[in-house]
């Protein structure tokens, strides 16, 4: 993880900060307050979708924090949302169990809160959902001060709308996101990691012949290098059964040419920290997330690569190959070459259908280029509900522009 | 806590949704139906409305409609009884609509037996709807042509003449079949072509059996299927035959009254009852065989039909509980006679009468696995209706023709070298849109090959480019 | 037929309340005959229904007692249709209601008076299937087995699985977000659709998530899925399909409590083995599904566990072992595996009947749907038994054990007086015991009409607020599907008792979210 990451971004001068310890203090705050307001927790991800411009309050989720339940035999938690994900685990891990998350950002600090706001999500995904599909409660508080919650804290529940889906994603735009409650797994008792070099092309097939195979995989990850690529497949369960799904991926992917071996404990360790590295990137870097189909990895990992040598840019590709999910960083060149190469991978991102998110850029770029593509068919939608969520438009504004 | 319909039934409280023409004094009868045996309220009741029934529905599954599904011609029912719909043309169109195929009756899981709602409802609409003046004539005419063999014959004869002289193909080449009315047209192409041999058959009234008789069974030899279908009479007798039964055809039976009781035909159907009980009492037989799967079912419901009846209400009863399908009996009895093999695969299709009505399925796909070399294939979606349903495609041909090539397309899904059905109807109907090439037998004219050692599907197979007529039902 | 709602009959002029439930500026008396002449013209006349006789089918879902009879049915045969019908009705200010296979147990398709019932019945096409990419694009009226048929010569299949999966619409399922007995560990339909192709109120078109895992910003998709129809009518859906586990293993645990069979989950669950499913069935359920389906289920025990493992087959039979061993410690009196498909097919369906076949039993019946914290079900077990005894009534038990789904049948016989008001209430205030208990009002049937009033026992007026405002940017008039979900002082009268802070929760001792 860069060290940048973990220093909150320095406020400018009107900036105020606050540090709500209660959601009952985060409502005080923001009813008793008007201007525009950025909602902030690891500071790990600001700048996704827009960067919101000289806030003139910051709402600081750093002491909204601590794990308030903890039902080992339910399997949930509820957290503030300023709890860390690290400090989470570390609580749940007494009892053999998990929040099922592995995002970059953790070990930067990112708070669960600030996860759902992103909806950002790692490896593990392909097992065990994203997070989304793992909170099961939320307690949010809207510009104005109003505090509401949707969900509860059993896992199977339909009773009203389910709030915390509209804030999934919305990047601090509809609300504050206060309490978390999650559901949660246990712990697996192995996880073993296989490494092996494949170019884009066998990535896609080895993810694609795992996925027809019956053997679960936790995760299926490839990132590009100077000589092709390297894949990591990893594999959750008990001791047996981990051991005979080894057997039969390295047999199955050997069949496509893509030769695995499993990785020691403290290697896996650092192969996956440098994995999240590879996919959260530096400040200097444009960052894009691309999601689309699954079989589209080639195409999608060529068009990044086409892009950044027209603009002559250096390019990395991180993939959850299984997932059909990218991270295409680029860097070196000019602000000019970093406009370019990411308008055309956009455009031909979403010529494939796929959705585009630019995470990271440098000041410079922000002139040369709109933070998001042509608005989709549900934009009117969306304005409609910020304008019912804030009417006033004080979170997060600039985030989601143009489509807000 | 009730529906309301309920409520108004048991001249219970509140009332449903006040709607126009629902008048209150009504509540307190049976509503549009009369007296005599309106659809049981206890019966209605069963339903819990789920809707579990639908998808196994052919008319849902056409239509997409609530009011066309069991569970809302249930809840009509229970609407009419507490006269809050009139009998109406819709109310009596939806009732007519139904196929009386039972489907409804196998998938529903709280055990409604609509069988028996629908049998009563058919004839209240005889009874107290006025029919349009065609639909009148049309139906009176089926039912002065279906259950009566002499008339039949010379029709099915003269039929066949029209058929081998072309004149079907000229009248379709100048374009007046088309001009024919649909309910016309669907009974002419609905016209088998027959082997003359069929036509003319006559069934012997007694044969021995093969060796030592171990049994002394009755056949039905039916009206329809008397005519169109004498080969599978034939081949039924031959079969009890060698597996030692006595085989007795008595002389005088006429139509058992099933597509007169499917339609709500009710004295009709009665008056039919009665005289095959007497007919059967005579011969003293152990067993009523029958190889109709329509015919089986309404005879194994004589117990209800005549259960007012004093003088046929215990005779009935007696009755129904010899009645066997051809399968069923032979799957009791077991096999002695030796099987050749016929080498195929035969596509077997539930008929309707015969696995949702009588719950028969294992019986036939049994007796033809007993077949050497012969593998029996499932239809997908076999729980749907082919459409036949008793007279169901004359009066209704347009959705009839639907579910028959619906039926047809999962049929050939299974690319089978046969297709195999134990119902007259279904024959008919999968005929008219099955591939000329490919042959549809009863499965008892499968066994009698079997027994006599030939193998139809083959020698059919070998003269599919020639027209001559073979041991099938001919195509 | 049994009733498994509240005694409320809706008649025209008792419709709920204030906007935006109902628009109050629009839809006089006539607008429906209005509106059906010019829905004859522009659809073809088969689609539309008027007739009293034929509306008089459509006045009810699964629950039969509310009753509203609409002014017409349409029957829509793709998306541009249904936008037709929806604008059609928008402009008159006309409130419609979607409608799939009608199965839905809260009243969710109750029909509103003077309004449209939009059945997706006929929109039942596969428009398309990508195998690669494990995934199927379907219409609203395609049922939930159907996909998996379509696919399952793939050895891919559609994870949800309500009881009624035979016959209701994917349409449904994305409405009350439903799941099925394999929940636990495969998540309910918003976990298994990728995107959807929505008609909005005001008659838009519009499409919520995509090709990607992953979507730029907030999740419509999820916001829109188990909002009972009251936000968007789904018109395509793209739903994920798994594929099939490599083993799957079943067996059924009999036990002479149902207690010691809730310890047992617990330990299967302490065990960190995540089951495909754990059912379990008492006594006069199990009586019932035997009644209805014959599928060998022990007559003579007090409960039985129906648990599934599946994944690949290491792991399940290591699994298997240990639940086999849990089970006994925990006092299990009879084990039976299913030793083939057919088998295991059959245990199913025994379950799966298991509401419909009440019918065997009691002459009616309320199904409930309430939720509670898994670990307090011997506590909630022994508080409905005493609620039962006072009520003079039986509980039937079957529910998803794994996750604290209580499915409890009040059975009632409507023709003895008082029976079914004291059911109703026995119903309604099991359902309340479960919230007190940190659960929910409903697990998967959703809130409907059945349930609205008893919103504020779990929601506060803000958290209610707040959700009206997501209404309100989808359908600020309040025509889709409206009297549903929130209560309304007409549907409730005094009812809803307000939302109070439990002791506990208080306490700092348990919350209430
Ligand atoms: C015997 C029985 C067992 C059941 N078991 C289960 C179970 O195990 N799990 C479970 O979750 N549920 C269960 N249910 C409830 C019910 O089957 C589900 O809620 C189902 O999803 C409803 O689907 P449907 O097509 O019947 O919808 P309907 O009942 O027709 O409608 C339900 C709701 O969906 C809305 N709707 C319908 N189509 C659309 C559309 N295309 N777009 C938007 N809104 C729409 C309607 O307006 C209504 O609010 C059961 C029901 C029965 C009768
Ligand atoms: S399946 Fe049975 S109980 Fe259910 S609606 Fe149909 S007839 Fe009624
Ligand atoms: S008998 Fe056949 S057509 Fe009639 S309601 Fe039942 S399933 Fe439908």
């Amino acid at each position: 993880m860069t060290e940048s990451l973990t220093q909150p971004r320095p406020e400018t001068a009107g900036t105020g900060v606050v540090r709500p310890t209660t959601v009952a203090e985060a409502a005080q705050v923001l009813s008793g307050s008007t201007g525009s307001v950025l909602f902030r927790g690891g500071a790990t991800q600001l700048d996704w979708a827009g960067r919101v411009p000289d806030p003139d309050l910051v709402v600081d989720t750093t002491d909204l924090s601590g794990v308030l339940t903890h039902n080992p035999g339910d399997m949930t938690a509820s957290v503030r949302a300023g709890t860390t994900l690290i400090a989470l685990q570390d609580q749940l891990a007494g009892a053999g169990q998990w929040l099922a998350l592995d995002p970059p950002t953790a070990s930067a600090g990112a708070t669960v809160g600030g996860l759902l706001a992103t909806g950002d999500s790692g490896p593990s995904r392909l097992r065990y959902g994203g997070i989304r599909d793992l909170v099961i409660g939320v307690t949010i508080v809207l510009a104005d001060g109003t505090v509401a919650r949707s969900g509860g804290h059993v896992i199977k529940n339909v009773a009203g709308y389910d709030l915390a889906k509209l804030v999934h994603g919305s990047l601090g735009s509809l609300a504050l996101v206060a309490e978390v409650v999650v559901r949660l797994h246990p712990l697996p008792e192995r996880s073993v990691t296989f490494t092996g070099d494949a170019d884009a092309a066998q990535a896609t097939a080895a993810a694609l012949a795992l996925a027809a195979s019956p053997l679960e995989p936790a995760a299926v990850e490839w990132a590009s290098a100077a000589d092709a690529g390297r894949l990591l497949v990893r594999v959750d369960g008990t001791e047996a059964s981990v051991d005979a799904a080894g057997r039969s991926l390295t047999e199955l992917l050997a069949g496509l040419g893509v030769t695995l071996t499993a990785l020691s404990a403290p290697d896996a360790t650092s192969a996956w920290q440098a994995h999240a590295a590879a996919v959260v990137g530096s400040d200097d870097e444009t960052v894009v997330r691309v999601a689309g189909l699954p079989s589209d990895l080639a195409d999608l990992a060529g068009s990044a690569q086409d892009a950044a040598r027209v603009a002559d840019l250096r390019v990395v590709v991180v993939s959850s190959a299984a997932l059909g999910m990218h991270t295409v960083r680029l860097s070196g060149g000019s602000p000019t070459g970093h406009a370019q190469a990411l308008t055309q991978l956009r455009g031909r991102a979403l010529e494939r259908g796929a959705s585009v998110l630019l995470r990271r850029r440098s000041p410079e770029l922000d002139g040369l280029v709109e933070a998001l593509g042509p608005p989709p068919s549900s934009a009117d939608l969306l304005r409609r509900i910020k304008a019912e969520f804030d009417p006033t438009g004080r979170c997060a504004p600039g985030r989601f522009s143009p489509w807000f | 806590m009730t529906a309301a319909p309920d409520a108004a039934t048991e001249g219970g409280h509140d009332s449903g949704p006040v709607t126009a023409g629902m008048q209150a004094e009504q509540l307190t009868t049976t509503g549009v139906f009369d007296v005599l045996h309106p659809p049981s309220g206890e019966l209605i009741d069963d339903c819990v409305h789920c809707g579990f029934c639908l998808p196994t529905c052919p008319t849902y599954l056409l239509e997409g409609n609530e009011t066309n599904s069991p569970r809302g011609r249930i809840y009509l029912m229970k609407m009419g009884k507490a006269g809050e719909v009139p009998m109406d043309e819709e109310f009596v169109g939806n009732f007519d609509a139904c196929l009386g195929c039972m489907a409804c009756v196998t998938s529903c899981p709280s055990g409604v037996k609509y069988d028996q709602l629908i049998e009563a409802v058919r004839p209240q609409i005889e009874r107290n709807w006025e029919r349009t003046r065609a639909d009148r004539l049309f139906r009176t005419m089926i039912f002065s042509l279906f259950p009566y063999p002499a008339r039949l014959r010379p029709a099915a004869f003269f039929g066949t003449l029209y058929q081998r002289l072309g004149l079907r193909r000229l009248l379709a080449a100048t374009g007046l079949l088309a001009r024919l009315p649909a309910r016309l047209r669907a009974m002419e192409a609905l016209l088998p072509q027959l082997s003359l041999s069929s036509v003319v058959a006559r069934q012997p009234v007694f044969t021995p059996a093969v060796g030592t008789s171990r049994h002394r069974v009755g056949l039905l030899s039916g009206c329809v299927q008397r005519v169109f279908f004498g080969d599978v009479n034939a081949a039924a007798t031959r079969v009890l035959a060698a597996e030692g039964c006595d085989v007795v055809a008595p002389k005088g039976q006429q139509c058992c009254g099933a597509l007169s009781s499917h339609a709500g035909r009710e004295e009709e159907a009665i008056a039919r009852a009665r005289r095959l009980i007497d007919v059967f009492e005579a011969a003293d037989v152990q067993t009523v065989v029958v190889n109709v799967a329509g015919c089986g079912s309404s005879m194994k419901e004589y117990a209800i039909l005549l259960r007012d009846d004093p003088a046929y209400a215990e005779r009935a009863a007696a009755f129904s509980a010899k009645v066997r399908d051809v399968s069923e009996l032979l799957a009791e009895i077991g096999p002695v006679a030796t099987r050749h093999p016929i080498p195929a695969k035969v596509a077997y299709h539930d008929a309707c009468h015969l696995a949702h009505a009588q719950g028969i399925r294992a019986q036939p796909r049994a007796v033809l696995r007993g077949i050497p070399q012969l593998s029996v294939l499932d239809i997908p979606e076999a729980e749907i209706c082919c459409g036949s349903a008793g007279i169901y495609n004359l009066v209704q041909p347009e959705p009839a023709e639907r579910l028959g090539r619906r039926k047809v397309e999962q049929i050939v899904t299974t690319l089978p070298d046969a297709v195999v059905t134990s119902n007259a109807g279904c024959l008919l109907q999968i005929r008219r849109y099955l591939d000329a090439g490919v042959p549809l037998f009863h499965p008892i004219q499968l066994v009698d090959a079997s027994i006599r050692g030939v193998d139809p599907i083959s020698s059919s197979r070998a003269v599919a480019t020639s027209s001559a007529p073979t041991a099938s039902i001919p195509t | 037929m049994e009733d498994r709602g509240t005694v409320t009959v809706l008649t025209p002029t008792d419709q709920p309340g204030p906007a935006p439930e109902t628009p109050t500026h629009l839809s006089p008396p006539t607008a429906g005959a209005a509106l059906a002449d010019q829905l004859r013209a522009q659809l073809a006349p088969d689609r539309i229904i008027t007739d009293l006789t034929r509306l008089r089918t459509y006045e009810c879902d699964g629950i039969t007692g509310y009753r509203v009879v609409p002014a017409l049915v349409a029957l829509p045969e793709s998306t541009d249709e249904v936008a037709l019908v929806v604008a059609a009705c928008a402009r008159a200010g006309v409130p419609y209601v979607a409608r799939g296979a009608g199965t839905g147990l809260s009243g969710g398709a109750l029909p509103v008076a003077d309004g449209v019932v939009i059945s997706l019945a006929r929109m039942r096409r596969v428009l398309d299937v990508d195998l690669v990419n494990q995934r199927m694009t379907v219409e609203p009226g395609v049922t939930n087995s159907d996909i998996t048929k379509a696919v399952a010569a793939h050895d891919l299949y559609f994870a949800p699985d309500p009881s009624s999966q035979t016959v209701c619409t994917i349409g449904g399922n994305i409405a009350e977000n439903s799941g099925g007995a394999h929940c636990m560990k495969y998540g309910f339909t918003t976990n298994h659709v990728h995107a959807m192709t929505l008609v909005l109120p005001d008659a838009s078109v519009v499409t919520v998530g995509g090709d990607g895992a992953e979507q730029v910003g907030p999740d419509l998709r999820g916001a829109v899925i188990g909002s009972e129809g009251t936000l968007a009518i789904a018109t395509s859906v793209t739903v994920r399909l798994l594929r099939k586990p490599e083993a799957v293993r079943t067996l059924v645990a009999d036990f002479a409590s149902a207690e010691a069979a809730g310890e047992a989950v617990s330990g299967i669950i302490a065990a960190g083995i995540i089951p495909a499913a754990v059912e379990m069935l008492d006594a006069l359920a199990i009586e019932a599904c035997e009644a209805a389906v014959h599928a060998g289920y022990s007559l003579d025990t007090a409960a039985a566990l129906v648990v599934e493992l599946d994944g690949p087959t290491a792991e399940c039979d290591e699994g298997f072992a240990r639940v086999e061993e849990i089970c006994l410690e925990a006092g299990a009196t009879h084990l039976r595996f299913a030793a083939d498909p057919d088998e295991r097919m059959l245990i199913w369906k025994g379950r799966k009947a298991a509401f419909a076949a009440m019918g065997r039993i009691s002459p009616d019946y309320f199904v409930q749907d309430g939720v509670i914290p898994r670990t307090r079900l011997g506590e909630v077990l022994a508080r409905m038994q005493v609620m039962a005894d006072d009520a003079g009534l039986r509980v039937a038990n079957v529910f998803h054990a794994g996750d604290g789904n209580l499915h409890p049948l009040v059975l009632y016989d409507a023709a003895v007086p008082g029976e079914s008001e004291r059911g109703e209430h026995l119903s309604t205030a099991i359902a309340e015991l479960c919230v007190e208990m940190g659960g929910s009002i409903t697990g998967e049937h959703g809130v409907g009409t059945d349930k609205a009033c008893s919103m504020p026992k779990m929601f506060s007026e803000d958290d209610l607020a707040v959700m009206k405002r997501l209404r309100a940017a989808f359908d600020p008039d309040g025509i889709s599907n409206p009297g549903k979900i929130f209560p309304t002082p007409r549907l409730c009268g005094e009812r809803p008792g307000p939302y109070r802070v439990h002791p506990l929760e208080a306490a700092g001792l348990i919350e209430r979210m």
